[in-house]
């Protein structure tokens, strides 16, 4: 029989395996003490913002000797250089090619920081030198994400968000367009690490679906992995979503502002000293306008609002090679899901405060923060029971990252402390708690060239709670394959053993019941998951492309509400194991003005439980039931064309039915356990007769959102106008089925918008 | 040039994907198919829920019957159930009455209505009793309640502090019910307050008791130290595990064991006894020791005294004054018992031995006036006192 410790025992000697292998590349590096370094960070030079994905080669003559891709802080490394006279050579996609001579001393490490300039034309699709980043070419299973992605997906408002290109994603499943939780292949809306910055955001995504706290006009890019993430991320189970916030202008002042039915914002950014001073700040303030709005567009009121307050500012080292920036948000969320049911509320506030630095140093590249997160939450249902959870979370984590031989290692440390605390109210039941975590891990991943088109890494987080969890090793592996003589094809796959130490618990059972209250787990009892999975992207013809994934992950300690016929809100917790696995093919084309991507995901999740409960009810004590996220057919297509001044763009997206546990009706129950009930004077407590935990389907909804753009130009402004409809041909979505009132919710019906973005003239400063 | 021959492993590729594209297409298009959406499953688990208890100590049977429904609001519809209670001993059958009261939810913000059926009908102890609720089609839910024995217990009361021995197959519930008051001397309801039970010793029937009658502090209010005791007891297979150890944990009203057959809910059959929590002070001790001059047994033979004390010339009931009564046994032992009157003037005294000699006192210093001796089990309404203060 298999020892209960025989995992802790197979991560420790990966662990082990792993040490030996950083340590025979530091040992081994006086060896090689007589090739040489080049590194460098690159940036665009116009926003100053590092750029990501960038090919980095060292040229002998003609011929690309060594090469590398920038990462996430448009870092790039080559050693095992010879000294020499070379040709130095970055290329991105939508940038000018930037060529130089570069002499590279024997033994010695060479910093070149360089910017490459925008190149219209690529952007244009005229000339095209490399394929761009897009939704099939990913790097080890993560996507890059860039604003402009994010702007070509019809939003009711005149710019695009990150939430709403994410769902466009196959294995990404919303419950509709309200409530602000994403599923992802699998997992649970808090099963996912949303960072701002490097700064922790506990629930990004606002309660009208649409949106988030990461608008287009403030992210530079993302990169979101939807499984199978590396070590540097740790203490969630399900995906990550990095977003790198841009920099303020530093080349002039920019106020912009928008306005449409759904939501209204205003910018300013620009440098703190004269233009080009290297100091920078970038304010934008955000305000829901569809309460206001939607009885008079939508036919009824839709009682849900939102707001965000953010600053960030920025300094730049003149070459680049050194940035510092402190970073502040405050988002609030408040409504009902129901807009009749006025006794039910939610609402959510995030608060968000940081700094970070990062500096290359000779051949040490460092990444530093420092920040301070908060959530807190509550509701009030059905007017009488009222919640309320807050989670704060305490972070401070430095990173180095630094050639070794032809490889890379990645090394950090964090420590971090997360209070929180929750309190329930509701009639016969009250519940309180509060509790905590102190402690912080390291960790390290190794990016090691194998030759012939094979790149593994290696990596593992070590995580040390004190009081709360035993030591634990979270092993994980990533590696890639790019075989010659196919252009841009790659073959990824990814491994990897997950644990989180914060639960997020939702009332599951109601849809409506977007509350979420944030625990810890029972006692050493953090929710784990192991991931594997591959994934096959290719170019074809010219602009076409497509790529296959395939996932499957084993989900053990979920904390899951106790299931209970009152209708009402339980903070008993049961632990549920579950799998789930899955499929996507993706196609994407773009060509010239055109640019189309089709997307079919399959997903099937599985829980099994066991509760006193069921046995009582369906006489069984362990019940395996799909989640409510558990979405098995999903499919999106999207595209838009450019023709002149416009940009036409559609969206249509089609879900099958997620799962609910169907009714069976309802009566009172009484307590004869404390007290001999009386029948006459008090009415009882009612409950909802369920029949087996999400035995039932909602309907699969789909929905055509359309767009048409024209940008007008008034002296040195710009007028962005953009006409559009959400739900094009009116179908009737159910949005959730509220099984304690037996009423059935709807998405949003026909919803036409024109939106206005006032704007420095493209071209202008920005 | 000979033309590009094909492998016949792609001929098989582009068979299988001309085969498969049309079935994912079929599949999206049969997903994306609009179907009439019907949540609610069909019940299976009989037309009614029974909820209540029959009483041995109870004038009035109360049940509530209620069809299962699908919508969260009970309204005030009436109900297609015809109700009736039978003897499974005799075979006696007892058509019971509809009335429905109106509750105000105020979690919900609406009144809410439910339907409880009730008789007159005196209970049997140790009897079997079968409630059935018949709808028109015939369809009926019915529940099976076994009777308990008539509670039977010893009680002792000098101070505020009581010793009460039970004689039950399962002793439930032993709680005091306190009559408050605002400062201002107006009525305010009552509260209750809970007492832990022993485990049954010696014997196994007997559960011994410890009851705090120490006054209830309830915020801006005043106890009136009128003060009731109720105890409740029932047959051993009672499925509901003894009360919490912390009175303040969450109850799990969802956990309910069901004796409804095809149907839901619970109907329990108990024996009840609420009486006075007098306080008592010996007079004569009895042959068996000075405090068992105030050691009363209720049982089958104890006798009560009831009545009224009224203001004169007012003619007001007079409200939470002390009434004692003196009590000579027959051995010799005498004792005063004392307790207040209710908001009506009203009072009683009960667990008395037969044959006793009493008398009554309408104030702690006015005169005792004689009453007749009592016969076994006897009721006696006494005829009203009256003061002639506080008009």
């Amino acid at each position: 029989m298999r020892s209960p410790h025989s995992g802790h025992r197979v991560a420790a000697s990966y662990l082990l395996a792993l040490a030996l292998l950083c340590a025979h590349a530091l040992v081994a590096a006086p060896a090689r003490a007589q090739t040489a370094t080049v590194q460098g960070i690159v940036i665009d030079r116009a926003t100053s913002q590092p750029l990501l994905g960038a090919t980095v080669s060292i040229q002998l003559g003609t011929e690309a000797i060594r090469s590398a891709r920038t990462d996430r802080n448009g870092l790039y490394q080559v050693g095992g250089l010879p000294g020499g006279s070379y040709r130095l050579r970055i290329a991105l996609f939508g940038y000018a090619l930037h060529e130089e001579t570069l002499v590279v001393p024997t033994g010695q490490s060479v910093t070149a920081n360089r910017s490459l300039a925008p190149d219209p034309l690529q952007l244009e699709g005229i000339q095209v030198t490399q394929q761009p980043p897009g939704a099939v070419q990913r790097e080890l299973g993560g996507q890059i994400i860039s604003s402009r992605d994010i702007g070509r997906i019809p939003t009711p408002a005149a710019s695009g968000d990150l939430v709403t290109y994410l769902q466009t994603m196959p294995g990404v499943v919303t419950s509709g367009d309200r409530g602000g939780q994403l599923f992802i292949r699998g997992g649970t809306a808090t099963e996912n690490l949303a960072l701002m910055d490097g700064m922790l955001v506990y629930q990004p995504f606002h309660i009208t679906g649409f949106f988030s706290v990461f608008p287009e006009d403030l992210v530079d890019r993302a990169e979101f992995f939807p499984g199978g993430f590396g070590a540097r991320y740790d203490d969630r189970i399900s995906s990550v979503l990095d977003v790198q916030m841009r920099d303020g202008s530093r080349s002039g002042r920019v106020v912009a502002a928008s306005v449409s039915p759904f939501v209204a914002d205003a910018r300013a950014e620009g440098p703190i000293g004269p233009a080009g001073a290297p100091v920078s700040y970038l304010v934008s303030v955000r305000r829901s306008l569809i309460e206001e709005t939607s009885p008079w567009l939508l036919g009824e009121k839709q009682p849900v609002g939102f707001g965000s307050v953010y600053l960030k500012i920025s300094s730049l080292a003149r070459d680049g090679g050194a940035r510092c920036s402190v970073t502040a948000l405050r988002s609030d969320d408040r409504g009902g899901l129901d807009p009749r049911d006025p006794a039910s509320r939610v609402g959510w506030s995030n608060t968000v405060v940081g700094a970070r630095c990062v500096a290359l140093s000779g051949r040490n590249f460092g990444d530093t923060k420092v920040a301070f997160s908060r959530i807190a939450n509550e509701a009030i249902t059905r007017g009488a029971s009222e919640f309320s959870s807050a989670a704060n979370h305490f972070s401070a984590s430095a990173d180095i990252s630094r050639p070794v031989g032809r490889a890379r290692l990645n090394l950090g440390a964090f420590s971090r402390v997360e209070l929180v605390n929750f309190d329930f109210v509701e009639f016969q039941s009250y519940g309180k708690g509060d509790g905590g975590r102190l402690g912080g891990g390291i960790y390290a991943e190794a990016d090691v060239p194998l030759g012939g088109g094979v790149r593994v890494l290696p990596g593992a987080t070590l995580s040390w709670y004190p009081a709360a969890f035993s030591t634990a090793i979270e092993p994980r592996l990533r590696a890639s394959w790019t075989p010659r003589g196919l252009a841009d094809a790659e073959l990824s796959a990814a491994a990897g053993l997950y644990r989180q130490r914060i639960a997020g618990i939702s009332d599951r059972r109601d849809a409506s019941s977007v509350f979420t209250a944030w625990m810890e787990p029972p006692a050493d009892s953090e929710l784990e998951a192991l991931h594997a999975q591959g994934s096959w992207q290719q170019a074809l013809a010219a602009g076409l492309s497509y790529s296959v994934d395939a996932y499957y992950r084993r989900l053990r300690r979920l904390p899951v509400t106790t299931w209970s016929n009152a209708a009402r809100f339980s903070p008993e917790l049961s632990l549920a194991d579950g799998t789930s696995h899955g499929a996507d093919v993706r196609l994407e084309y773009r060509r010239g003005p055109f640019y189309g991507f089709a997307a079919y995901g399959y997903g099937w999740t599985r829980y099994a439980s066991e509760q006193e409960g069921f046995g009582t009810w369906y006489g069984e004590p362990v019940m395996s039931f799909h989640p409510p996220h558990d979405r098995r057919h999903q499919a999106n297509a999207l595209s838009s064309l450019r023709l002149g001044r416009y940009t036409m763009a559609a969206r249509w997206e089609l879900g099958s039915g997620l799962p609910f546990t169907r009714p069976i009706g309802f009566d009172e129950t009484f307590n004869y356990r404390a007290a001999l009930p009386n029948v006459r004077g008090n009415f009882g407590d009612t409950r909802v007769l369920l029949d087996r935990p999400y035995g039932g389907r909602l309907p699969a909804t789909h929905r055509l959102d359309l767009s048409l753009e024209r940008p007008v130009t008034v002296r040195s402004r710009e007028i962005q106008i953009q006409a559009g409809v959400i739900n094009a041909y009116g179908q009737r979505n159910i949005f959730y089925y509220d099984v304690f009132t037996n009423r059935r919710i709807d998405q949003l019906p026909f919803a036409p918008y024109l939106s206005l973005k006032l704007q420095p003239r493209a071209g202008g400063a920005r | 040039m000979t033309p590009p021959t094909r492998h016949p492993r792609d001929r098989i590729r582009r068979r299988a994907a001309s085969r498969a594209l049309p079935l994912v297409a079929a599949a999206l298009l049969a997903a994306a198919c609009d179907r009439p959406f019907e949540p609610v499953v069909e019940n299976r688990n009989g037309p009614f829920s029974i909820a209540g208890y029959l009483d041995l100590g109870a004038d009035t049977q109360w049940v509530r019957v209620m069809p299962v429904r699908q919508t969260l609001l009970a309204e005030p519809e009436p109900i297609d159930a015809v109700v009736t209670l039978r003897h499974e001993g005799s075979g006696r059958l007892v058509a019971l009455r509809d009335s429905l009261f109106r509750y105000s939810d105020e979690r919900l913000g609406a009144d809410v209505y439910a339907h409880l059926f009730w008789t007159t009908e005196r209970l049997e102890p140790r009897a079997r009793y079968r409630l059935i609720a018949t709808r028109s089609d015939g369809a009926a839910s019915s529940a099976a309640v076994e009777m308990p024995d008539e509670l039977e217990f010893t009680y002792l009361n000098l101070r505020d502090t009581a010793y009460v021995e039970v004689r039950a197959e399962r002793l439930l519930l032993v709680e005091t019910f306190h009559a408050l008051r605002t400062p201002g001397g107006i009525p305010a309801g009552s509260g209750a307050r809970r007492h832990f039970r022993g485990t049954p010793f010696g014997q196994p029937r007997r559960f011994p008791v410890t009851v705090d009658g120490a006054p209830l502090t309830a915020l801006g209010l005043v106890d009136a130290r009128r003060i009731e005791l109720r105890l409740v007891a029932a047959r051993p297979d009672w499925p509901f595990e003894n009360p919490p150890t912390n009175l303040s944990a969450p109850a799990l009203p969802d956990t309910t064991p069901s004796n409804v057959e095809n149907g839901l809910g619970f109907l329990g059959g108990v024996a009840s006894r609420t009486i006075p929590f007098p306080r008592c002070d010996v007079l004569a001790p009895r042959a068996d020791g000075r405090f068992s001059a105030c050691m009363v047994t209720h049982d089958r033979r104890a006798a009560a005294v009831y009545g009224r004390v009224i203001r004169q010339p007012c003619n007001r009931p007079h409200q939470l004054s002390e009434v004692g009564l003196r009590a000579t046994w027959t051995d010799g032992g005498s004792a005063v018992l004392r307790w207040r009157t209710g908001w009506e003037g009203e009072y009683r005294f009960e667990g008395l031995e037969p044959g006793s000699t009493l008398a009554l006192q309408a104030t702690p210093t006015g005169p005792f006036v004689p009453l007749p001796r009592l016969a076994p089990g006897q009721r006696y309404q006494a005829p009203d006192l009256f003061v002639t203060t506080g008009c």
